[in-house]
């Protein structure tokens, strides 16, 4: 969606005209679907955070606090704060890791246990990272957005993003192959 | 080389691009209820209720660094040495007991803060911390109602133990879990209302620079936190750090006026000089000197005329007024 049709629905949106409202979930509600099942695993919780991310949405709009521009890159950080405090009400990944693990000792280790065993560490690989890498990483390599989408997004010029992702990239070779760290 | 193991990491991490597709019933129900509560905003006058979430989290505990948990280390030896002194005298106890019930002007006060102080210390998690301090908080905000509504004079040390208790929630609820942390931030937020109008009905003559700061810094504090919490892009996090640091800064300008903390012994403000530096009170009242480090004992060589460690707990609460 152009940056003009995004303007466009912004100030459609803010005058809660329905049927901008509802071009905007059905052009967004998926990818941030997406975004959340990357980073929790888990459908309930990913339909939560959306439903959440649109709620707060309009919210902001209904105390004419709405983003002026840069909606989806908006939203997304709406679904990145949310995410984060999914982590913080408990320990999912820990449950979530134990419970594989237990189902790999209790029966033969099944492929799938074993690749759900291994998106988790990644997945926590991810979440150890500082927020802003997190961000950075999530966006460019799993959605494939831009750096200067990604830079508008987080307030910060395009360098800066790159920056930020080699020092991510850097730390997840760091946790995720660290016998090849020295090569 | 270093291309390739780029690579390598960014084909490990594509493994989470493999996502079962969303369910469309999930995907339409989702929509419509979104159209709904859109359309119910739409024909609502006033604001919806906020719905976010609200929880926090983090690590410093300045409050020890400064009040030493409300207690500098003299004031804390020679409070114990009393409370030791007096049980042994009286043989029960009864003192101890008798010194809850009193406030902020009485000779048992510090007794009372003493008794706290060390059911602080007997605490063995951070849940067990916060329902203490959650309750102390609750006490000074009873304490300053009674003082109130007898209209009584109300010392300047309950006010910065006030704020000091709050500064100790809001620490505290980075150590505990959202669900927690949003629990005590909701009540913490009625505590400082309650206090605020408290103080608003403090009768003109025994209003003090303090008062008036500590009212108007309330007032601000909660307009802040409910301007964060309606705030979408701000997370539990974010909100509760924001708030600190506000508290965090207030507390500090009283202390140090514009000196930061860090920077050796200072000698605190007198309270309403935030700003300027000569350590005197415009009521006459100055502060004891304290050294701003965590790991260096407080000093007590101040000019204090018996305020006492500015937190509450020192034997000089109400001896001042």
């Amino acid at each position: 969606m152009s940056i003009e049709e995004e303007k466009r629905l912004i100030v459609l949106a803010g005058q809660m005209n329905m049927d901008a409202l509802s071009e905007i979930y059905d052009s967004y509600s998926p990818g941030i679907y997406r975004y959340a099942m990357r980073l929790t695993g888990n459908t309930q919780s990913s339909e939560d955070c959306v439903s959440d991310v649109f709620s707060r949405f309009l919210q902001a709009l209904g105390k004419k606090q709405g983003p002026k521009e840069y909606l989806r890159a908006y939203l997304y950080r709406i679904a990145h704060n949310w995410i984060i405090d999914y982590y913080r009400h408990e320990p999912h990944m820990v449950s979530i890791s134990e419970r594989f693990k237990m189902q790999m000792e209790e029966n033969s280790p099944s492929a799938e246990a074993e690749r759900l065993m291994k998106k988790n560490h990644i997945r926590k690989a991810i979440l150890d990272l500082p927020e802003d890498q997190q961000r950075v990483v999530v966006l460019r390599y799993l959605d494939d957005w831009d750096f200067e989408e990604i830079a508008s997004s987080m307030k910060k010029s395009s360098g800066a993003v790159k920056a930020l992702l080699h020092r991510g990239l850097t730390n997840l070779r760091r946790t995720l192959l660290p016998d090849k760290e020295d090569i | 080389m270093k291309v390739s193991r780029e690579e390598e990491i960014i084909n490990r991490i594509s493994v989470l691009n493999e996502i079962p597709d969303r369910s469309p019933l999930a995907q339409n129900s989702g929509k419509q209820r979104f159209l709904a509560e859109a359309s119910s905003l739409l024909n609502t006058v006033s604001n919806q209720n906020n719905l976010r979430h609200t929880g926090w989290n983090t690590k410093q505990n300045l409050i020890s660094r400064y009040f030493r948990k409300e207690l500098t280390p003299m004031s804390s030896a020679l409070i114990s040495a009393f409370l030791a002194v007096t049980m042994l005298i009286s043989g029960t106890g009864i003192t101890a007991v008798a010194a809850q019930s009193s406030n902020a002007n009485d000779l048992l006060y510090p007794m009372k803060l003493a008794s706290e102080d060390i059911r602080y210390q007997l605490t063995t998690n951070s849940y067990e911390e916060l329902k203490l301090a959650q309750e102390f908080l609750t006490r000074r905000t009873e304490e300053l109602k009674t003082l109130v509504e007898s209209g009584d004079q109300v010392p300047d040390q309950l006010l910065l133990n006030m704020q000091a208790q709050v500064l100790n929630v809001l620490q505290l609820c980075a150590k505990v879990d959202a669900e927690t942390a949003a629990q005590a931030m909701a009540q913490l937020r009625q505590q400082m209302t309650s206090q605020e109008q408290l103080l608003t009905q403090l009768r003109t003559a025994l209003q003090t620079e303090l008062s008036l700061q500590v009212q108007s810094r309330l007032r601000d504090q909660t307009r802040l936190m409910d301007q964060l919490m309606s705030d979408p892009l701000m997370n539990q996090e974010q909100i509760r750090q924001e708030l600190q640091n506000q508290v965090q800064q207030q507390i500090q300008q009283q202390l140090y006026g514009t000196q930061q903390p860090g920077e050796g012994t200072m000698t605190q403000m007198g309270p309403g000089e935030p700003n300027t530096s000569n350590g005197q009170g415009t009521n006459g009242q100055g502060y004891q000197s304290v050294t701003p480090t965590p790991t260096v004992e407080d000093s007590s060589t101040g000019s204090g005329s018996g305020h006492g460690s500015p937190s509450g707990n020192s034997g000089g609460s109400g001896s001042g007024h």
